[in-house]
């Protein structure tokens, strides 16, 4: 069910298609499933509490709820640097360094972001080819995928992915591209 | 042809090309320019995940978490309908 368009918002159908989404970005972005879930949960309470302040104008339901899970990533991060040490080591060490001071972390933030704005198929290969260094003929016998499609998910996923590190839709992309507009209300609408 | 194009460039993009595949490369390049242009834009996409040395994690959200929202936002009906119909007056 696609919810992007100029139907109201309602959170079981944007939980259906962009929670998974909206989940993995956290996750990786705070290293810790319990912080993650926990954004993602605030987050769509947000956007229920000001669904009838969202227009659709303002852009697609999924750049909304990016945008104010975003918030609360940063926030989260923040609220972490503050305490004098994670107490879970499973959390990455990064993300507890200052953030948005930190360039390197606002770009493993967009990053995290754009990565999980992808399909499982592109995600999988680059995950695995590009950060993980895994070759392709490596990975095809792992995943029964033939190299030739796993490189042309390469070559797909790598145009989609640059589009989202810089480009300006999220339904293409992805919501940092609006890196201008860092700080959003709660809500997750410009300042 | 199209997905021959994007085997080569992805092939290129990882330094996983054989040397027959080096040269239909280097052919198709002659032909279109295009080419090294989109493949110098992927590299410089690739760099930018390669310097930020990070690795991604897979794991769908747990089942509890879409029953989590749908309880927490069906408890805070009320409460939120007050509140936003105060913020409005």
């Amino acid at each position: 069910m696609r919810v992007d368009d100029d139907s109201p918002f309602e959170v079981q159908g944007a939980f259906a298609e962009h929670g998974a989404a909206l989940y993995s970005f956290a996750l990786n972005a705070l290293g810790d499933r319990a912080e993650a879930e926990d954004c993602v949960q605030e987050a769509f309470i947000r956007a229920w509490r000001s669904r009838d302040r969202y227009s659709t104008s303002r852009g697609s339901v999924r750049t909304w709820l990016f945008a104010i899970t975003r918030n609360l990533v940063i926030d989260a991060l923040r609220a972490r640097a503050r305490r004098p040490a994670p107490s879970d080591p499973e959390k990455i060490a990064w993300a507890s360094e200052p953030v948005t001071e930190d360039l390197l972390i606002v770009e493993r933030l967009v990053l995290y972001e754009s990565l999980a704005t992808l399909t499982y198929e592109h995600r999988e290969v680059i995950a695995a080819v590009q950060l993980d260094g895994v070759g392709y003929q490596e990975l095809s016998e792992r995943t029964g995928i033939p190299v030739a499609t796993l490189r042309t998910r390469m070559y797909y996923g790598m145009r989609s992915l640059r589009t989202a590190m810089g480009g300006d839709a999220h339904d293409d992309g992805n919501a940092f591209a609006a890196r201008g507009a860092h700080r959003r209300g709660a809500d997750g609408r410009p300042q | 042809m199209p997905s021959r194009r994007a085997e080569l460039i992805a092939g290129a993009l990882t330094g996983d090309l054989s040397d027959h595949e080096r040269l239909e490369l280097d052919q198709a390049r002659a032909a279109d320019p295009s080419i090294d242009v989109e493949l110098a834009e992927l590299r410089s996409a690739a760099a930018r995940l390669d310097a930020a040395d990070i690795t991604w994690r897979e794991e769908p959200p747990p089942a509890s978490l879409a029953e989590r929202i749908r309880a927490a936002t069906s408890e805070a009906a009320p409460d939120s309908e007050d509140e936003d119909r105060r913020s409005a007056s």
